[in-house]
């Protein structure tokens, strides 16, 4: 087993090399996240949407529901689909089961209920004049949306990065549904654990770096964002 | 600018199963002032709301051109010829020219004529000086020039100004008193709820007031008592 500094050297050496087999995680681990985000984010800021503007019949439940998803640890929503998506399962005949596209299933119905959470929370405490003063100034009900939208964009930025933050470093579901297949599913979770799991640490403490890069990366974004703040 | 006038029957509103009001009858216009008076709690505000459809009535019925409305048409109309004004109005994270054109972006005005007309707006409103400024950063007094701004842009048939004058100095008072004059003297109608009512009763032709959860024409008369009842009231 390599000393600390060794192994953080070598980690440095690795990523400044550009070394292809690191390089090839990390761009899996981030297309696969980013893909579920995006597929996550639309439909969840919607449903938060009208579940704190409307009143309809089952939204208690609803928000109890979601609120009880964000407690569901990553390794169940892993098992959970690998017993629907194995070969015997009721959707094993997708054939998705170890591959990018069952990793973007269970990331997205792990980041979901965070970031619906975190937009209901927003458009549940925004200041109720804007959809009003939207609505009276003609904006159809779809404009008067994308208008608190706007108008709460850092909140609902925030619950973004917390959804993107959730998925890109988590473990159980990866690996259960997507097998840590080199080249093909393996990102940088699995790939850590892997590694570790192997005593090899400077491959785990380089993609250690990139996370710990990456999300200084969006905060200070989000921060400088908050700062500015034209519109329309 | 044609007459625009539209009548509430049976309007009730109650929350959480206490009656708020319940009129009998209720008819706006354009080209008329009308001061909306009654104590805090009463519902001067929703009833505001109710006219500018922007808050759904446990009952009305609504007649428009001599045609029997159900809420979600009259919504649509509404929404087209009413604005209105809240009492301390939202300013959206933009400049104050882009907080002018939002109405008229919304409605699918052309480039042009948006760059005309808010070049109207802002000397109307007497904001030129500060049409780059974040709108957000704006007093009292001049938030609301640039809410009335941008509603007087969209040419509405009637304005509701609910509490226009709170959190203003007498010099930005005076300033929307004089827009509001300027308002009526375009021939939209405007509804206007206030505590000033020695200066709005001069402005208004007819007096409302919300008492016993019922709406009351008041005639000069007991207008002027009120107003004298007020000035005691300052003078003391």
């Amino acid at each position: 087993m390599e000393s600390i500094g060794a192994a953080s050297a070598h980690a440095l050496y690795l990523l400044f090399a550009g070394e292809p087999e690191l390089w090839n995680i990390i761009g899996i681990s981030f297309s696969v996240s980013l893909r579920a985000i995006l597929l996550a984010s639309p439909f969840a800021i919607l449903l938060a949407f009208v579940m704190a503007y409307r009143r309809f019949y089952g939204r208690r439940v609803l928000i109890y529901i979601f609120n009880t998803l964000l407690s569901v640890p990553a390794v169940v929503i892993g098992l959970t689909l690998y017993i629907l998506l194995s070969r015997n399962g009721p959707l094993g005949d997708l054939k998705l089961l170890f591959t990018q596209d069952a990793m973007i299933i269970g990331q997205i119905i792990l980041c979901m209920p965070l970031i619906l959470i975190m937009s209901h929370t927003a458009f549940q405490s925004s200041d109720r004049r804007i959809w009003e003063t939207a609505r009276t100034l003609g904006a159809t009900p779809m404009q008067a949306m994308f208008t608190v939208i706007y108008e709460l964009r850092f909140g609902l930025l925030a619950a973004l990065i917390a959804g993107f933050g959730r998925i890109i470093a988590e473990v159980g579901c990866s690996m259960m549904i997507g097998g840590n297949i080199l080249h093909h599913t393996r990102n940088i979770p699995t790939a850590i654990a892997l590694e570790t799991s192997k005593g090899d640490f400077s491959q785990g403490i380089a993609l250690g770096i990139v996370l710990l890069v990456m999300a200084m990366f969006l905060n200070l974004s989000l921060s400088l964002l908050q700062g500015r703040g034209e519109m329309i | 600018m044609s007459t625009f006038k539209i009548n509430y029957k049976c309007l009730s509103k109650s929350f959480n199963q206490n009656l708020l009001f319940n009129i009998d009858e209720l008819t706006i216009e354009s080209g008329k002032c009308t001061l909306l008076s009654g104590i805090n709690g009463s519902g001067k505000s929703t009833l505001l709301k109710i006219m500018a459809g922007l808050e759904t009535p446990d009952n009305v019925e609504i007649c428009f051109k001599d045609n029997k409305l159900d809420w979600k048409t009259a919504c649509r109309q509404i929404h087209k010829e009413i604005i209105y004004l809240h009492q301390s109005p939202l300013m959206f994270d933009a400049s104050v020219e882009k907080n002018i054109q939002y109405g008229m972006r919304r409605q699918g005005f052309s480039k042009n004529k948006i760059i005309e007309l808010t070049k109207i707006a802002l000397q109307w409103a007497d904001l030129e000086h500060i049409k780059n400024n974040n709108a957000r950063m704006l007093s009292g007094g001049e938030k609301q020039r640039v809410a009335l701004a941008r509603a007087y842009i969209l040419s509405p048939q009637i304005l509701l100004l609910d509490e226009a004058f709170s959190n203003v100095d007498a010099q930005g008072r005076d300033k929307i008193f004089e827009q509001i004059y300027k308002l009526k003297e375009k021939g939209i109608g405007i509804i206007i709820t206030s505590h000033e009512l020695s200066r709005t009763t001069d402005l208004a032709e007819q007096h409302f007031q919300l008492k016993n959860k019922n709406l009351k024409v008041l005639n000069n008369n007991k207008t002027a008592e009120l107003k004298a009842t007020e000035l005691k009231l300052v003078n003391a």
